[in-house]
Order: C-alpha cells, then sequence, then structure tokens
C-alpha cells in the first residue's frame, strides 16, 4: 500500500485520470472530492461488503419451494 | 439441457433461458451463468438459479410490485455492462433474504439484479449514490408479527 500525506487543497492523480482531492480535515473525518470518468465505480466499501455478505445470507437459505407457495399463500390471506 | 438443483430437483433449461453474468454475482464471483425461473403461484417471485451449481439459487422478487415508489438511475458503466441500449429490453429484480420466515424476508434494494432480456446479460447493480439499503421488509404490514 502507498502512503502518502497530503494537505488540504491537494491533490493526487491515478493512472493520469482521476483525481482524488483532499477538501476538508475536521477531527477523524475526512471530506474527499473525486473525479474520475463515469465508467469508473466509485463506492464506499461498507456497502460493497454489505452487498456481498446479504447476497451470501440470500443463498444460504434453505427453502422449500411448496412450503414457500404454501406461507404466501397464507400471507396473501392475512392480508387481505 | 437438465440439471440438478436443490430447489427444484431435477430442471430443464433451454439454452435461451440461460443468461450470463459476466462479473459473476458479488459474493459468487466464479458462478456466471443464471437461468431465471419462475414460481408458480408466487406473483411477482421468481428464482435466479444458477447453471452450473445447482446448489446455489436466489429468490427475487420484482421490486416495483412489493415497493410501488422503487426507482433509480442505471449508471452508466452499468448500462455498458450490460449492453443497454432500450430500457423495454431490461428486467429488473431485488434479491431476498428469507430468514426462518418469509413473513420477515427482505429484499435488497440498493443492489437490484439487472437482466438485459434481449442479449441475456446480467449484472448486480450497485447503486452507490442512493440512501437504500440491503435489507428493506417486504412485508411490512406484518413486520414484527
Amino acid at each position: 500500500m502507498l502512503v502518502l500525506s497530503r494537505k488540504k487543497g491537494q491533490t493526487i492523480v491515478i493512472d493520469g485520470r482521476i483525481e482524488v482531492t483532499v477538501l476538508e480535515v475536521e477531527g477523524d473525518a475526512v471530506k474527499i472530492g473525486i473525479s474520475a470518468p463515469r465508467d469508473v465505480q466509485i463506492a464506499r466499501r461498507e456497502l460493497l461488503q454489505s452487498v456481498r455478505e446479504t447476497n451470501e445470507e440470500a443463498a444460504s437459505a434453505t427453502i422449500d419451494v411448496g412450503q414457500l407457495q404454501k406461507i404466501a399463500e397464507n400471507l396473501k390471506k392475512n392480508l387481505s | 439441457m437438465k440439471i440438478e438443483t436443490t430447489l427444484f430437483g431435477e430442471l430443464e433449461i433451454g439454452e435461451e433461458d440461460i443468461y450470463s453474468f459476466p462479473d459473476g454475482i458479488p459474493g459468487f464471483e466464479q458462478d456466471k451463468r443464471f437461468a431465471l425461473v419462475g414460481l408458480d403461484g408466487l406473483d411477482g417471485f421468481a428464482c435466479l438459479q444458477c447453471v452450473d451449481r445447482g446448489e446455489l439459487s436466489f429468490i427475487v422478487v420484482n421490486p416495483f410490485m412489493f415497493f410501488p415508489d422503487y426507482e433509480f438511475q442505471l449508471p452508466d458503466a452499468d448500462a455498458g455492462r450490460l449492453e443497454a441500449e432500450d430500457p423495454g429490453d431490461l428486467s429488473v429484480w431485488a434479491i431476498v433474504t428469507i430468514r426462518d420466515q418469509l413473513e420477515t424476508a427482505t429484499a435488497n434494494l440498493v443492489a437490484p439484479v439487472v437482466i438485459n432480456l434481449r442479449k441475456r446479460l446480467g449484472k448486480q447493480v450497485i447503486l452507490v449514490a442512493s440512501r437504500l439499503g440491503t435489507r428493506h421488509a417486504l412485508f411490512p404490514a406484518t413486520k414484527g408479527v
């Protein structure tokens, strides 16, 4: 991992096409501005992690389709 | 082709029912081919069944049916990956997590599965700028019952 220091207002350039600028520093929070081409996905890592974990949980559920249909049927009755 | 699945037992899938997910699905990046299987009597539900691993499947729902206010802008990068030209070619699904009971099931609205029916391409799109989450109650009326 490359570690470098930047001051407020300073920028780093990645691959000649992505610019990351330190906009504001307050306590332990840093506000960052990122300029990148539209085909570059920028996401908070927590979100990606959360999607992955939710997928893993969704896939590991063992459901019986027949039971699912029965439950849905009951649910429909209860809701109507 | 016939595949052996955990959910349906033996399942007959035509080549035309198979969608290619070039990026896989987060957590399952190795799995690239899925079929969308309807569930009899379950309106708005379907199953995204992995073609190459019968034990892997996701229950999905039509998010617009369960969340009438749901909308999102398909990011350019994803539209490119899906070769999406006409919104009419796209089919949108939300992955459902079921814990013990269907009543407390949740849908992942921040990461919809978008399928280009014409190009037979699919992708789980992550709406990075959205305030939506990965766990929205499918049946809020019965929440906590």
